[in-house]
Formats: C-alpha cells, sequence, structure tokens
C-alpha cells in the first residue's frame, strides 16, 4: 500500500512561520533574531513561541551572547533541523504532485 | 503521523512558494561579490609597477623563424602576485564578517577563501617551477600560431586564473548567475587574450594591454554587481 504524502508532513515542520524560519536558518549558516523577525515581520513575542517549539524539537539551537554591549540571539539548525526541512520540502512536492494527478 | 486537517490544493504551493520566496531573499541579502571583484581589479591594476619595473631575469632563448625568442621573468612580480592576493583575502573576509554581523545573518564564505588560498599557493609553486625550469617553459610555449591547450592551462594556472576559478566558486556560493557570467567572460578573457603583446612584442609596456583588459573586466563586473544589487532595494545593497 502506498504511503499518502500527508503522512510524511510534521506538525512542528508543517507551519508557515516555523517553515519560514527553518528555510531562512538553512541558506543563511547563522541567523540572528531581529533579522529574523523583520524578514518574516513577527512581533519578538509571536517569533519567540515557533522558536520554542522548534528548540524544543531539536530542530534548531539557539545561541545568546554579546556583541560589545548589545545582546544577541543567534539562530542555527541542527542536522534534525536541516533534515526535517528537507523532507518537509519533500513531502510537500509530492503532495503537489499527488493533487495535481488527482485533480487532471 | 499529522493531526492536521486535510491540506486544501492550495496550500502546499503557498508554503512551498513561501519557503522559495524566504530562500531567494536570504541569498539576495547575502550577495556582496562586487567587494570581492573591486579588490582584485584594484589588485591586479597595481601590479603594472612591479611588473614593469622589477628586475627582470632573461632566462632562455630558442631560435624561432629566423630569429629568437627569450623567456623572461620579474622576480618583483614573482612574488607580487601571491603576497597581494594573500592580502586581499583579508579585507574581502573583513567585508563579509561585517555585513553578517551588521545584518543579523551569516554566509559560507570559508570555502571560498580557503579555496582562494589555497589556488594562490599553488600558482605560485608553480610560477616558481617555471622560472626554474625555463627551458621546459620555452619548448612547450606557441610563438604565433595561436593559443595551444598548454598555452590556455598556463593562462589558468597564472595570479589571473586563480582569481577567476576562486570566483567561480563564490558564484555558486551566493548562486549568483550574474557572477557566474562575469566570471565566465573574465576566465575567457584571460585565456583569449593571452596572446596580446606577448613574447613576439619588445616593448617593456608590452605585458601591460593583458593587465588592463583582465582588472577592467573585473572593475566593470564589480561595478555592473554593484549596481544590480542597489537597484534590488536599499537591504540588498
Amino acid at each position: 500500500m502506498t504511503v499518502h504524502p500527508v503522512n510524511g508532513l510534521d506538525d512542528v515542520v508543517h507551519q508557515r512561520v516555523r517553515l519560514g524560519i527553518l528555510a531562512v536558518a538553512q541558506q543563511a549558516r547563522r541567523v540572528e533574531f531581529t533579522f529574523l523577525r523583520s524578514t518574516l515581520d513577527l512581533t519578538a513575542g509571536n517569533l519567540s513561541q515557533h522558536l520554542s517549539v522548534l528548540e524544543n524539537a531539536g530542530l534548531i539551537a539557539i545561541e545568546k551572547g554579546y556583541e560589545g554591549r548589545r545582546a544577541r540571539t543567534w539562530i542555527q539548525l541542527t542536522k534534525s533541523g536541516k533534515k526535517a526541512l528537507r523532507d518537509e520540502i519533500a513531502s510537500l512536492k509530492s503532495l503537489i504532485q499527488q493533487l495535481e494527478t488527482n485533480a487532471t | 503521523m499529522t493531526t492536521e486537517p486535510a491540506p486544501t490544493s492550495g496550500e502546499p504551493q503557498s508554503l512551498l512558494a513561501t519557503a522559495h520566496e524566504l530562500t531567494r531573499q536570504v541569498r539576495r541579502e547575502q550577495r556582496g561579490a562586487w567587494f570581492p571583484l573591486l579588490v582584485f581589479a584594484v589588485v591586479t591594476f597595481a601590479a603594472t609597477p612591479f611588473v614593469r619595473y622589477g628586475h627582470r631575469h632573461p632566462t632562455h632563448c630558442t631560435s624561432v623563424q629566423g630569429g629568437y625568442v627569450c623567456s623572461s621573468y620579474s622576480a618583483l612580480a614573482l612574488w607580487y602576485w601571491p603576497v597581494a592576493l594573500l592580502l586581499a583575502y583579508l579585507p574581502i573576509s573583513w567585508f563579509y564578517l561585517i555585513r553578517s554581523r551588521q545584518r543579523g545573518m551569516g554566509t559560507r564564505i570559508q570555502p571560498y577563501i580557503v579555496l582562494g588560498v589555497v589556488l594562490v599557493g599553488l600558482t605560485t609553486a608553480w610560477a616558481l617551477w617555471a622560472a626554474a625550469h625555463p627551458a621546459f617553459l620555452a619548448g612547450t610555449l606557441h610563438v604565433g600560431s595561436g593559443a595551444q591547450p598548454t598555452d590556455v592551462l598556463y593562462r589558468i594556472a597564472s595570479p589571473a586564473g586563480a582569481i577567476g576559478l576562486a570566483l567561480l566558486l563564490l558564484a555558486r556560493i551566493e548562486r549568483s548567475w550574474a557572477l557566474a557570467t562575469i566570471t565566465a567572460a573574465y576566465l575567457i578573457v584571460v585565456v583569449a587574450a593571452f596572446d596580446v603583446g606577448r613574447l613576439t612584442h619588445p616593448s617593456p609596456w608590452a605585458f601591460l594591454p593583458h593587465l588592463l583588459i583582465d582588472g577592467g573586466v573585473l572593475l566593470v563586473g564589480g561595478a555592473v554587481l554593484a549596481l544590480i544589487q542597489r537597484a534590488q532595494g536599499p537591504s540588498a545593497a
């Protein structure tokens, strides 16, 4: 029996903002909290909530520190995060293909 | 297994499009290749006095078509290139580091710097070896018969070739077709301009057109990239 592509979707990743965070963090080696907030157009509180979900799932690592007097929060994708993003993109592509096949 | 409701047909496309758009946006923000191009243009132009006034060592003469062709090298230029190219990677690294801090995102620039430094080492080793074995060089160079495969190889193994090959990797890292195109044009010019004023021209300034063309392509390429990034908005400049 063929497994439906929706079974490959992960609840943690299959969410627009969290997918966006992973996509941005994948492209940049490390990404700062403020860059994510402005790029994704989120409030600090909203972004923090999504980051907590991803961190608890082990998909990102959060590093807090200072550059001069300025506090900085850096986000980096973990190996699990890279794999989760790859799997999610593959599942989405597969799902789109299936939906298009069914539509014809 | 997901507990989300079954997706509508628009949702996966929309999610995928969002992820791709964000990736493209970050790539645009990360691009800064105009700076290395301008740095290497300056390095190329600055080579002029070292090549012109560096003490020339005639090394080997061969008889060609009733005359003689002598190979020679400038000791000063031989040392200028590795030092200048290695020093060039310092401001380039600094530029990407500062940008990374200012914008709040990293760039995977290390492979470019490492490859650049390795290529400088290889081309320097080759230049030193060629200077020590002039008979080999004179025996494999072709005069007046157009560029031969060995000539192309020698040009690629030059400092200009080292700059171009490393820039190809930078184009791959930045996923920039514009930089890839400029670099390809630069490498073609580096290889094709092989016979410009070379060997058969007795002038001590015979090298100059070559340097001006190489440096000119880098300068124009850097300016074009800077304009493209400026046109894409202040955040991408």
